[in-house]
């Protein structure tokens, strides 16, 4: 690429390197990304309209998508108001031991995911340490959506509370002293000036949870009791599908989970977007 | 700006009546280290009082004492003498504006003004027709109309300090506090809003504390100036008694140019570095003291008589005059004359001079 080529592709800078780092950007996605979605892509459009529509039309494709979503949705959105009380205990308060709940947080990061599922289904099991209590006021959690929803939870928490620290620690503490000083309480003070300016890291949270929360196998699978139509995840059918060597129904499903996921994801971005360009008007 | 004539209605912002400020012995201690000792200061309602010092000095810790943000360690702050002490910073009803102005950014320049009458209790808040004719006045007296739907982030700084202004007087506060409110600003800007400030401050009347370090500001604006140093009050007066009758050597280099010199009296007479200077000051006995003058009131004499004597190491112009940098003495202390320019000397040549005009502070 010549330099004139590269001048009509964007505004001149003084930091070099441009052609060489979008080059190594591009085939590095494409290698990662892309060819592998594409291939998944192509794959389902080989299998034409009726047979796609069938699989992805099948009740119990729908259920697992639902579960899924759904499941993700309410977990993300739990994660989001939890990870922000965890991330403001651990940003305002100083207290014994601080710094060792801010590791914890992390834990669930590094886990493996089927440590974590063994871990969660020994204890929300009928016959587990929680589980117990649950069972004698009749609620079962393990091997119910419910139980789908824990895992969520736990393996979506990092997100929400490391997204949303930084942006808590850099806050100006006179803002709120000035609110104070207008006369607003506390929590006045905390829903009309602190929140607006955490809502594009607590969406970016949102998101990441989300999308970490949708992609999750490992930990809810020993939890959820697989039962199908019932407590069946999506990422679990597609295994079933491919253990059952019927790949044009497992790729149908992938089709799904990525087509929805990537309108789910744009849709926060945009909105992540249009409330951050509220803050940073200019 | 500059064209500040109008004022249309400045009855119509309705005030907290400005009140009277009693500080009594107060001081703060962050830890172990002293932020004050023991601070004591009366401010009549309507003053408008400057809170002059270096950085550490404690002013806008006294500052923020003020306005509830922090607890005093001991002492006591009423406001028209009523005691403050377990007053909430949000029932003071004060005015503060930061030097980084502290506006809500997701807000736009109308609901910053409005939120402090958006926040009270409903019973105490006015009415939302009510809420737009004071923020739309209060625009019109920081004439920033037509302002009112625009972003902090899309004005310049000035304008931003306006609206922070705007903000504070909004409540209708019983005091105004101002921490270096033009600290962040270029310095034609700062003139501006200065002398805007004064004008604001003479129509509307509050109780005003502002902190600053430039005693450019402080001298201009205030009605008294409270110098502060480590922690403590060193003077408090109008610009006329800290620049004339400074009460300590700090407030003499701290408000002004000068030149302090260690000089010893001995039966009337001042010694620099043991050598009669020339001047006499009338005491008997003999004990260490500081001589403060400044530059510009210095003559040269010539060098057979009693004088200060010093090496030229530096000269620089200095306005209409030029200014000499001496050392003084075998042990170098260093003392600054402006002399006429054809009077100049070169570097490494020694001058003898008098002080015209100086001032002894015991040591």
């Amino acid at each position: 690429m010549t330099a004139t080529a590269i001048s009509a592709w964007r505004k001149p800078s003084v930091i070099p390197g441009f052609g060489l780092a979008l080059g190594f950007t591009l085939a590095y996605l494409s290698l990662i990304v892309l060819i592998p979605l594409g291939g998944l892509v192509l794959r389902t459009v080989g299998m034409g309209w009726p047979q796609f529509l069938a699989i992805a039309l099948d009740p119990r494709t729908l259920a697992a998508l639902r579960l899924s979503f759904g499941a993700s949705a309410i977990a993300a959105a739990v994660n989001t108001v939890f990870g922000l009380i965890v991330a403001w205990v651990l940003v305002r308060y100083d207290f014994p031991g601080r710094k060792i709940v801010d590791a914890v947080v992390d834990l669930p990061f590094a886990l493996p995911t089927a440590v974590a599922g063994i871990a969660l289904t020994a204890i929300y099991a009928p016959n587990g340490w929680v589980g117990q209590y649950a069972s004698a006021f009749g609620i079962k959690i393990a091997y119910t959506p419910v139980g789908v929803f824990i895992a969520l939870v736990f393996i979506g928490l990092p997100f929400v509370v490391r997204t949303v620290q930084p942006v808590l620690e850099d806050m100006d503490r006179e803002v709120e002293e000035m609110a104070a000083t207008l006369g607003a309480q506390r929590w006045t003070t905390v829903r009309r000036v602190v929140l607006p300016t955490l809502v594009p890291a607590l969406l970016t949270g949102f998101a990441l949870a989300f999308a970490r929360a949708v992609g999750e196998y490992g930990s809810v699978i020993f939890i959820a009791g697989n039962i199908p139509y019932v407590s069946e995840i999506a990422p679990l059918l597609i295994v079933i599908r491919l253990t059952e060597f019927n790949y044009a129904a497992a790729t149908a499903v992938a089709s799904i989970m990525l087509a929805l996921s990537f309108v789910l994801l744009f849709a926060i971005n945009l909105l992540q977007a249009w409330s951050r360009r509220r803050l940073s008007h200019g | 700006m500059n064209a500040m004539t109008e004022f249309a209605d400045d009855q119509s912002i309705a005030l907290g009546a400005p009140v009277g400020v009693t500080i009594e012995n107060v001081a703060k201690d962050f830890g172990d280290s002293p932020a004050l000792h023991g601070v004591s200061l009366d401010v009549h309602a309507g003053e408008l009082v400057a809170l002059l010092g270096p950085s550490g000095s404690g002013k806008t810790t006294l500052l923020r004492i003020l306005a509830g943000l922090e607890a005093p360690s001991s002492g006591r702050v009423l406001f028209g003498g009523e005691d403050t002490l377990g007053l909430p910073v949000q029932d003071r009803n004060i005015g503060f504006v930061f030097q980084h102005y502290a506006l809500f950014r997701h807000m736009t320049v109308f609901d910053n003004i409005a939120f402090g009458l958006t926040v009270r209790r409903r019973r105490d808040r006015p009415a939302s027709a009510e809420i737009r004719r004071r923020v739309l006045h209060l625009l019109d007296l920081v004439q920033l109309s037509g302002f009112e739907k625009r972003y902090p982030a899309q004005l310049s700084g000035g304008q931003r300090q306006r609206v922070a202004l705007a903000r504070a007087l909004a409540i209708e506060p019983r005091l105004l506090l101002l921490d270096e409110p033009f600290g962040a600003l270029d310095a034609q800007v700062r003139r501006d809003l200065r002398r805007w400030l004064r004008e604001i401050h003479d129509r509307t009347g509050h109780t005003t504390f502002f902190v600053t370090h430039d005693q450019e500001e402080a001298l201009e604006l205030a009605d008294r100036i409270v110098v502060m140093s480590k922690g403590r009050i060193e003077q408090v007066g109008s610009a006329d008694d800290i620049y004339d009758r400074p009460a300590s050597p700090f407030v003499f280099s701290f408000i002004g140019e000068s030149s302090l010199l260690p000089v010893e009296i001995t039966d009337g007479t001042v010694l620099v570095d043991g050598a009669p200077s020339g001047l006499s000051f009338g005491e008997t006995g003999t004990r260490p003291a500081t001589l403060g003058f400044r530059p510009h009131d210095v003559t040269l004499v010539s060098d057979d008589g009693p004088a200060i004597r010093g090496r030229v190491v530096a000269e620089r112009r200095h306005g209409a005059r030029r200014r000499l940098e001496l050392q003084v003495g075998p042990k170098q202390l260093r003392a600054e004359i402006d002399v006429e320019v054809e009077a100049s000397r070169a570097i490494g040549s020694l001058v003898a001079f008098q002080p015209e005009r100086w001032r002894i502070f015991p040591a």
